[in-house]
């Protein structure tokens, strides 16, 4: 073995230990320190940093985001995040609303920044209420006894448009908060 | 009477299996599919997604830039970069999005071909990396796994069999020192996310009742049928997650024992085309075969036929003896 190679075998063996901390959720250095910074940007970049709980331990809950357009006329249509070119797409679309949920402050700016956004592509709307729902699945024996699945709105919101022709101005009008039940370790794919 | 302790012995053998495990030479055939498989599936990924690039990752879309950045790691490649970059040019953001996008697929189509492989493994694992980071609410595994695996092509000898540059003379499609190190890091990887993968699975309670394999498989986003005649079936649901459990717990051990080995990676990759199939997540398991039929199917034992390996004349052949005694075949 020459030199070179054993000093490549030697980074290679580092890199392995924090691929292996990184899938068993190790943190080698406090948060505070500015090593710790460097660690994370080489865990980042490499993917040394990654999880692989896929599915696990459990299956989460799936979110979504429902827009609920009406117009002038009162007509209504409705909207999904996954409205993309492929599969692929809609894939990543509609898992936003998974990732993107979660923290109260957080939630109230991004719903503001797609009901915009909404209203932006939907220029009869005058109002869009916007739903965050989860898809609560019964158990096997729940399904086998007559319950199905269903959407279930976990918080909704209806912003109208206030100066229709111009920018996009948006009112927030209801909010309803829920949690979806139990499942605090929900997961997605 | 020569007694001898049996210790130095012992280590000596040791020290050599290890020198050998890292270091005895591999033939860059299994790293030559890990570039064409990763990149294969990506280009199909990037294809597409190509119509909905600006809504995925663009300033404007569905989770804009200002919302996005607080989550990407201090220093991390970032769309704005190239944004702010481009900004004294007068080019729009949106443009300047699709641009890198078309660098993207550029460079991994360069990949693909293996011409001049290091530069566009850099140039891909840059690109990815920062739409990975600029479009973090819309990532999911595939896009982890195509970081590593890019990551991985930037310092592997990927190139170096299967590839443009081989044609043109710039490697040699030689067996390596450098190919066996790189199919190391690659197959413990592999056992590294698998052992950890099974254990948090093993956690769960659902994977033990089989629940879990009926709340995947109804979920909308997921399911592909109609699987609600699993309800009628859980022993089926039981036997998958058992199965899956078992594959995953067991890859550490199994694809290292010779007898087990193409039987366990053959599992792993029916699992992940089960995965494509039912639940459509379709690059993800793409990328997962490659790398898993790279690390463990494709033969890494250089060949006794003196053209295979393709040594220029008046050079040493590849040790291919010294591979295949410490080595053992096919791993």
């Amino acid at each position: 073995m020459t030199v070179r190679h054993a000093f490549f075998t030697g980074l290679a063996a580092l890199h392995l230990f924090l691929v292996s901390c990184g899938a068993a959720k190790v943190n080698l250095l406090p948060p505070t320190s500015s090593a710790w910074k460097w660690l994370r940007l080489y865990g980042e970049v490499s993917g040394a940093d990654n999880q692989y709980g896929f599915f696990a331990p459990v299956v989460g809950y799936q979110l979504r985001t429902l827009f609920t357009y009406t117009d002038k006329d009162g007509a209504t249509w409705e909207e999904t995040h996954d409205r993309g070119a492929s599969a692929e797409s809609n894939l990543r679309l509609g898992g936003l609303t998974d990732a993107a949920w979660g923290e109260e402050e957080f939630d109230k700016l991004q719903i503001r920044s797609w009901a915009a956004s909404a209203l932006g592509r939907n220029p009869t709307a005058v109002s869009v209420h916007i739903a965050i729902q989860h898809y609560q699945l019964p158990s096997m024996w729940e399904f086998r006894h007559g319950s199905r699945p269903k959407w279930v709105t976990m918080h909704e919101t209806t912003f109208a448009r206030t100066n229709e022709g111009e920018d996009v101005d948006i009112e927030g009008e209801a909010a309803t908060p829920e949690t979806p039940p139990g499942d605090a370790e929900r997961k997605t794919p | 009477m020569n007694i001898q302790s049996p210790l130095p012995s012992f280590f000596n053998r040791f020290a050599l299996g290890a020198v050998a495990f890292a270091s005895a030479p591999a033939s860059p055939r299994p790293l030559a599919f890990l570039r064409m498989g990763v990149t294969g599936v990506l280009l199909v990924q990037a294809f597409m997604i190509a119509p909905d690039v600006t809504e995925l990752y663009g300033p404007r879309g569905v989770v804009q830039w200002a919302v996005s950045d607080s989550w990407i790691a201090a220093g991390a490649p970032r769309l704005r970069w190239f944004t702010l970059a481009l900004a004294p040019f007068d080019v729009a953001p949106a443009t300047v999005v699709r641009g890198v996008f078309v660098v993207y697929a550029i460079s991994l189509a360069c990949l693909f071909a293996g011409w001049r492989t290091r530069a566009a493994a850099v140039l891909a694992w840059l690109t990815h990396l920062s739409f990975k980071e600029s479009g973090a609410a819309s990532i999911y595994g595939v896009d982890h796994f195509a970081n590593i695996a890019l990551f991985y092509m930037v310092w592997m000898p990927v190139g170096d069999y299967a590839s443009l540059d081989v044609q043109a003379g710039r490697r040699r499609a030689t067996p390596s020192a450098a190919a066996r190190l790189s199919l190391r890091v690659l197959q413990l990887h592999l056992c590294i996310v698998y052992l950890s993968s099974g254990l948090e699975k093993a956690v769960g309670l659902d994977w033990w009742t089989g629940d879990v394999m009926w709340y995947s498989l109804m979920r909308p986003d997921l399911s592909r049928f109609d699987f609600s005649w699993l309800a009628q079936a859980e022993w089926l649901t039981v036997l998958i997650a058992w199965g899956t459990l078992i594959l995953e717990i067991g890859y550490p051990i199994y694809i290292w024992l010779p007898w087990t080995r193409k039987a366990w990676a053959w599992g792993i990759v029916a699992m992940h085309a089960g995965i494509a199939v039912m639940m459509g997540l379709v690059t993800f398991s793409g990328v997962m075969i490659a790398l898993n039929v790279a690390a463990t199917l494709v033969r890494a034992e250089p060949r006794t036929a003196p053209a295979e390996t393709a040594s220029p004349p008046g050079e040493p052949a590849p040790a291919e003896e010294l591979a295949t005694a410490v080595a053992g075949p096919a791993c």
